[in-house]
């Protein structure tokens, strides 16, 4: 079974979100992932990677500079031009296959992503999907009544 | 809908049906074939016989009166099986990049039972009666995109016929209509196969296919700001190229009066229960009525007539009657304004944020483009009232009340207007650059790239509070349906609408010798009831 590059990114989105980043870092994880993918790379594996050490952390400890580094905080500080190419190289990476997306990027935007698709293992994506869970609010018959939908019978 | 349309005929597409097996039941697999210049697509439908009870339009429903797929060619018969075992499944099952759109449709229950009947007696359903409800089927969603492991846009968008928006979705449902009408004609045979007759042709035609809309359609519009912001340049050049034209032609002006006397006809026969739009029904026929009059004594003849019509519309008219007035106005140049279908689609993960843009820069960004934000009291309890969330159930987007559910937590980002007012309180005497600023404060990062692409892209903002407690939802409905081309908004509540689509447009087998474009507004001559 293979998965399409728009829903790896949307899983892998909610699943950064899940597990502690912010929706702006959530957004360029997703991408990350799908620029990965894409390109016949596990990017959703080191995702994974990633956020089970990541979950829990406060952003302030992942930042270049503390003992293990998030390549989705220094990716984009290097493409936000905050951190220069060369400060990377030193940087002792989490999951570093994630920062290679970033470091493409920095030439400019590319081309549109190849129409590929995502060979990600179910197990993988389950594990993402666990922590894309915690973004959902619980079922329940107050939400299901008010919170969509006509509130009368759809049988006219 | 038009945009296709219009290709189809134009490129001669052939249509046929390879299948329809279905059986006494209303149970069974039907395929519809699309035969462009380059490809064919197929739209598979899997009929069912469901339970009334089962019968829901939201999201969270299990079960369906049918389902279908848009398929990347013809499928053979393991293909209808595979899929025979995942589209009736709809978001419990799987697709694959052969598969374009998955997508599901409820009867309309009171007009199905009785055109079944009539029809299997050998008479045709009352006029009166089709128009009251203007559907025998209305889908619940039409997903693309990659959804559920279907094709991603990247796959298609490189054909012609899919560089617009939408056209999968829009190709999906046209079939889904031929369908349909096949499918009612085929249970009124089963009724009784001695005096069943099909259904006369022009009132086949007066069947669209409804839609049933949700909330989902709103983060949509707010997360594809790159793409609203196209959609609306475009209307916007194409009306302000007409407004340019010096002088109208007879056919021109003959062409445009036609059209108002058959807009005055259509807002007629629309119709809704709901409070509010039937006072915007209300204003859009007295609208329509003052623009006849003004027209009778002001004329279309002379220098620029419709601007001058356009300026009096601005002072004299409802928005109603503006946005009915800005619809008429294109339709008699379509050579100046069909050609700007290809600038409507859009790319929005292109677009990374400039960190090296100087704080001072944003902050000015922000003070001129949400102005309206930052002079809002977010503080206020109606102002925040409502949250944006996405319901375990089924994934099913949800809006609740902040100070009435324990759904904070779970809050969407769907409110810009907050979260950049949130953001300029945080860049109040910060310099340096924006990438600086976010590297301490990245809980703003989706807000300032945000705030880049309002800059870059005029119309890309929705200029307004989302989560208000007096916010309308279906408003925001309205606007992308209306991209779409349907007809007929009828909201069922304040995030909850039907409308209709293709309907009196021509039927695949029709459209060689058809109109492809002119059936939005009812003809005169047809005798609309």
């Amino acid at each position: 079974m293979t998965w399409s590059l728009n829903e790896i990114e949307a899983l892998s989105r909610k699943a950064a979100r899940g597990a502690g980043y912010s929706w702006g870092l959530a957004d360029e994880a997703g991408r990350a992932v799908r620029w990965l993918e894409a390109r016949g790379e596990p990017g959703a594996t080191a995702l994974l990677e990633l956020l089970s050490w990541r979950d829990g952390k406060a952003y302030p400890s992942t930042v270049p500079g503390q003992a293990s580094v998030c390549p989705i905080v220094a990716g984009t500080m290097l493409c936000d031009g905050v951190l220069l190419r060369d400060e990377i190289d030193g940087l002792p990476l989490h999951s570093p296959l994630l920062m290679q997306p970033f470091i493409a990027w920095l030439e400019g935007p590319g081309e549109t992503d190849p129409a590929a698709r995502a060979n990600v293992p179910t197990d993988v994506a389950a594990a993402l999907d666990a922590y894309a869970t915690r973004t959902y609010a619980p079922a329940t018959e107050a939400s299901r009544l008010a919170g969509a939908g006509a509130g009368l019978s759809d049988n006219d | 809908m038009r945009i296709l349309l219009r290709r189809m005929k134009s490129e001669n597409w052939r249509f046929d049906r390879p299948k329809f097996d279905i059986d006494a039941r209303g149970v069974g697999v039907a395929v519809y074939s699309a035969h462009g210049p380059d490809h064919t697509y197929s739209l598979i439908a899997y009929a069912n016989d469901l339970p009334p009870e089962k019968r829901s339009d939201r999201v969270i429903a299990t079960e369906w009166d049918a389902t279908f797929t848009l398929f990347d060619g013809v499928p053979t018969e393991a293909d209808i099986e595979r899929l025979a075992q995942n589209i009736p499944k709809q978001e419990a099952g799987r697709v694959t990049e052969q598969e374009l759109s998955v997508s599901r449709a409820n009867r309309s229950v009171r007009l199905w039972d009785y055109v079944v009947d009539q029809l299997s007696k050998g008479q045709q359903p009352d006029a009166e009666k089709v128009t009251e409800v203007g559907y025998l089927m209305r889908t619940t969603a039409v997903y693309g995109s990659g959804k559920l492991g279907a094709a991603d846009r990247e796959r298609t968008m490189d054909r012609s016929e899919f560089q617009p928006p939408f056209q999968i979705e829009m190709l999906s449902v046209f079939l889904t209509r031929a369908f349909v009408m096949d499918l009612v004609e085929h249970m009124a045979r089963v009724r009784d196969p001695h005096r069943a007759v099909p259904m006369e042709p022009a009132l086949r035609r007066r069947f669209g296919i409804g839609n049933s809309t949700g909330l989902g359609m709103a983060p949509y519009l707010i997360n594809h700001p790159i793409l609203l912001n196209n959609w609306i340049a475009a209307r916007e050049e194409a009306l302000a190229r007409v407004r340019r034209v010096e002088t109208a032609t007879d056919t021109e002006i003959a062409m445009f009066r036609s059209l108002l006397a058959r807009a005055v006809e259509h807002a007629a026969l629309w119709r809704s229960d709901h409070v509010a739009q039937k006072a915007k029904l209300t204003d859009l026929r007295s609208d329509l009525r003052a623009l006849t009059d003004h027209i009778k004594v002001a004329g279309l003849t002379g220098h620029f007539p419709w601007n001058r019509i356009w300026i009096w519309a601005e002072t004299n008219l409802n928005l109603e009657g503006q946005e009915q007035l800005a619809a008429l106005l294109l339709e008699p140049y379509s050579h100046l304004v069909d050609g700007l279908a290809c600038c409507m689609a859009a790319d929005e993960g292109q677009v990374r944020l400039d960190g090296r843009m100087t704080v001072a820069d944003l902050r000015s960004r922000i003070e001129d483009l949400y102005d309206w934000a930052l002079k809002t009291d977010w503080a206020a309890q109606e102002t925040q009232a409502r949250v944006w969330y996405t319901s375990a159930e089924k994934l099913e987007p949800r809006l609740g009340e902040r100070f009435e559910e324990d759904i904070e937590p779970f809050e969407q980002p769907l409110c810009p207007g907050r979260d950049v007012a949130r953001m300029h309180v945080d860049l109040a005497g910060q310099t340096g650059s924006v990438g600086a600023f976010l590297m301490a404060h990245p809980e703003h990062r989706h807000t300032a790239r945000r705030v880049q692409i309002a800059a870059r892209y005029p119309y890309a903002e929705i200029r307004d509070n989302t989560i208000a407690a007096d916010m309308l939802p279906i408003d925001l409905l309205r606007a992308k349906l209306s991209y779409f081309g349907a007809c007929h908004f009828d909201p069922r509540s304040d995030r909850w609408v039907r409308i209709n689509m293709y309907q009196n447009a021509p039927f695949p087998h029709e459209l060689a010798s058809s109109d492809p474009d002119d059936w939005v507004y009812p003809h005169l001559s047809e005798g609309a009831v």
